[in-house]
């Protein structure tokens, strides 16, 4: 079965899609020269498209309300923090980071360590009724969470876990878990059943077999699930709205929004609180990509 | 590739709810009125859980036929 990380992790271990890529390449090198500068041009007018709202973000949020009523779209002529400070003290920023940064690092955490032992299940190890529980997981790749919104919200009630951590990071951990069992699934059988062989000659346990040997060989794939969980957690907006009430406990998305309402028409302060709220992910987007190494196993067993 | 085309199906789905409430709120009129927003907006504004509930489960059984032929998709079809 090929899939993205079956691709980017360990391309070199396959040798179907190398002639494929040659043939790719010769492909792009025959283009005429217009046809090339019009597929450039719409790269770059899509390139464009993308960054302008980040530009614009960032040079709303170092105006002023004045600066901001004469013009929203021209360079500022002036540098001003006024907003970061104004968010940083109006709201409870501060908080919020916090409140973001546990429940993030908590619910990646846990739902790393889950589907990566469920991934090595999958893959390397036979028991009854596996194929059934595989595709079972599998299942809830299909689902949007809203629909399950009544019954989330009745059982935290009952549960009195509304306003607490521990409500969303158990609910981000079970909506990642299905994508990132089924990556890691896919990641481990990509690696050659030898592996487990050889340890196993050596006298290792599973356990130590999956500690060891394995564990290791997945830090890519690792570093990409922890990219997407974090995003995810991040981001995530409805059940963090619904379930964190008070604003000890409430994320950041959550609490920009609750600027726009104390701040009415105060744009700049919106955004200096969306550019707070957006630099940690980037930031941590930034930290694991360099775990994204292709490859790694390519020269494991020969 | 597949698998990305497949998956960015779904969490469109899924993302729309928080575009739908920050901007627009399911107007003007019922424009933007996606489905995940009309369960949220008949649960918690209008406080009607059950017919929530039931939006819900229609649109999981929607969702479950389009899944099913989507990860038939996605595995093409053979065994593993």
């Amino acid at each position: 079965m090929t899939t993205v990380t079956h691709d980017q992790a360990a391309g070199q271990a396959d040798a179907p899609p190398a002639p494929r890529r040659d043939r790719h390449i010769r492909w792009k090198r025959d283009h005429r020269l217009p046809a090339r500068m019009l597929i450039i041009f719409a790269l770059v007018v899509l390139a464009l498209s993308a960054i302008f709202p980040l530009y614009f973000m960032a040079q709303a949020a170092l105006r002023t309300q004045a600066q901001w009523n004469s013009s929203e779209l021209a360079f500022p002529t002036s540098l001003s923090l006024g907003t970061f400070r104004q968010v940083w003290l109006g709201g409870e920023v501060g908080v919020f980071l916090r409140n973001s940064f546990v429940i993030t690092v908590g619910s990646t955490a846990l739902s790393l360590v889950i589907s990566t032992m469920a991934g090595f299940s999958f893959a390397k190890t036979q028991w009854p009724l596996r194929k059934v529980t595989y595709y079972f997981i599998l299942s809830w790749l299909a689902l949007p969470p809203v629909v399950l919104i009544v019954p989330i919200y009745i059982e935290m009630v009952q549960l009195h876990l509304i306003n607490t951590y521990f409500s969303v990071i158990l609910l981000y951990t079970a909506f990642n878990i299905p994508f990132d069992t089924f990556l890691m699934t896919a990641y481990f059988r990509s690696l050659p059943d030898d592996l487990v062989e050889a340890a196993r000659m050596d006298n290792a346990s599973p356990h130590q077999i999956f500690r060891m040997v394995l564990v290791p060989l997945a830090r890519p794939a690792l570093g990409t699930l922890a990219i997407f969980n974090i995003l995810y957690a991040w981001n995530e907006f409805i059940f963090a709205l619904l379930l964190l009430n008070s604003n000890n406990v409430k994320t950041l998305t959550v609490g920009v929004l609750q600027l726009q309402g104390r701040y009415t028409i105060n744009y700049p302060v919106i955004m200096a609180g969306l550019l707070v709220a957006s630099i940690p992910v980037v930031v941590a987007y930034l930290f694991f990509q360099k775990f994204l190494v292709r490859g790694m196993v390519a020269g494991a067993v020969r | 590739m597949q698998l990305v085309l497949g998956i960015n199906t779904v969490t469109a789905f899924a993302y729309m709810f928080t575009y739908v409430y920050v901007i627009t709120n399911g107007g003007p009129g019922f424009s933007t009125y996606s489905a995940e927003f009309f369960i949220y907006d008949k649960a918690f504004t209008f406080g009607q859980l059950g017919y929530a509930s039931a939006a819900g489960v229609i649109l999981t059984l929607i969702i479950a036929v389009l899944g099913y032929f989507q990860i038939r998709w996605i595995t093409g079809g053979q065994q593993q």
